[in-house]
């Protein structure tokens, strides 16, 4: 509804052309909105900021998010806040009137602030529509029905997981239906238990190639082949992403703890009855084990 | 006058956290130690003295969190960080309780360890 009624909005203040806006808008259906325009949105980012960001991305090999949070622009959990709400179909025409060059970022900063002034009238009804955006990806193409109330657990560590394989591995990452665990020997396997009021297994089996570009992402650091470092990068990874879902949990009242992560090398996984979820990365395939209890 | 440098011991069983860690000490004009479990830090801690020690919680052999108390049973005024993924308020309340100086969770960011350093310098000084 929002890229309906912004697209009408431009339309009326003479922005765009009737011909432009059907343009952008069949683009928005495809387009996947960048961090940057999300940034914008909320006021997280200036544009002046996001440009800056842009820029530095030229000459540094990293992220937008990483940048912009190194550049004091963002914090960790403005950060977290964007990735979740980046499958926000309704941002989708502001991505793409950008990506067409119709508006630039001060414009497209300028018509959002002068919208959300004209049409919203209250704060509390500029948010509803700001979060507006969820895991929708995830929670079309993954079914833990069979797993009951259980599923609700299964369906955030995965949200979880894919935005921070978003953030630190692969902004083009794309989740696959998840499949009973099955047992395969896995090239490379790190794992780690969560345990407390829950008990979760959580790991992560790639092959060689994989592997190693996952640990050089992760690490930034230049990894010549699987070594101590390369394992221990992709260990991090993991660790680093339970540990925040360790958080969440606590949180909201569930106190949960880490055991220590092992990295295994062509072995079946320990875990007998669980979920395996493909997750297909632009430079290889992870595929995610989960069991609880 | 010839100043000292900030002498740091870092604890963490992943290879990459050490030398990351120990590498943007080091940047920071610091003199870095490692260890690489509980039982070890505890050890080299009473060998070294150190100004400041960065301490994981998961980690074999010992915990982190035992090692912090053991660290400040042989040292009351040891400055010791946590630098762990598991930021819960259970950990927090712990690490405090046994006298840690703050605690950042993973992944840090530069700056909250420059202001660790800035600080102990300062108190140095003072």
């Amino acid at each position: 509804m929002f890229n309906q009624y912004i697209g009408q909005y431009l339309l009326n203040k003479n922005k765009i052309t009737a011909d432009q806006l059907v343009e952008v808008m069949n683009y928005a259906r495809s387009v996947r909105v960048k961090l940057g325009v999300l940034a914008i949105n909320v006021g997280f980012m200036t544009a002046e900021q996001v440009e800056k960001v842009h820029q530095l991305q030229r000459v540094k090999d990293q992220r937008f998010g990483e940048l912009a949070v190194d550049q004091g622009f963002l914090t960790n959990a403005q950060l977290e806040s964007l990735l979740e709400n980046q499958n926000c179909i309704e941002m989708g025409l502001s991505q793409a009137l950008v990506d067409k060059k119709y508006l630039t970022f001060a414009q497209l900063e300028e018509i959002l602030a002068s919208y959300k002034v004209n049409h919203e009238g209250s704060k509390e009804q500029v948010q509803d529509i700001d979060t507006m955006g969820v895991d929708q990806a995830g929670k079309l193409v993954l079914d833990f029905a069979a797993a009951g109330e259980q599923g609700k657990i299964y369906q955030e560590y995965i949200a979880l997981l894919q935005r921070n394989i978003m953030r630190f591995l692969d902004s083009d990452s794309l989740l696959g239906r998840n499949e009973p665990v099955g047992e395969v020997v896995h090239q490379w396997l790190v794992h780690q238990n969560i345990e407390g009021e829950t008990n979760l297994f959580t790991g992560l089996a790639m092959d060689d190639a994989t592997l190693l570009v996952i640990a050089r992402k992760y690490s930034g650091e230049i990894l010549p082949e699987i070594d101590e470092l390369a394992k221990d990068s992709v260990a991090e990874f993991l660790n680093m992403v339970n540990g925040i879902f360790c958080v969440n949990a606590s949180n909201q009242g569930m106190e949960l703890d880490l055991q220590l992560q092992k990295i295994v090398h062509n072995q079946i996984s320990p875990l007998k009855k669980g979920y395996s979820i493909p997750v297909t990365l632009s430079f290889g395939k992870i595929q995610v084990l989960l069991g609880l209890g | 006058m010839i100043t000292e440098k900030t002498k740091i011991l870092i604890c963490d069983d992943s290879s990459l956290i050490r030398k990351q860690l120990k590498d943007l000490l080091t940047k920071m004009d610091c003199e870095v130690v490692e260890a690489v479990n509980g039982q070890q830090v505890v050890n080299v801690f009473k060998e070294i003295q150190p100004d400041l020690v960065f301490m994981d919680i998961v980690m074999p052999e010992v915990d982190g969190l035992e090692a912090l108390r053991n660290i400040r049973e042989y040292k009351q005024d040891a400055k010791v960080v946590m630098l762990s993924s598991v930021g819960t308020s259970t950990k927090l309340i712990q690490a405090l309780k046994y006298g840690a100086m703050d605690f950042i969770q993973k992944p840090y960011t530069t700056e909250q360890v420059l202001k660790v350093v800035t600080d102990v310098r300062q108190s140095k000084l003072a």
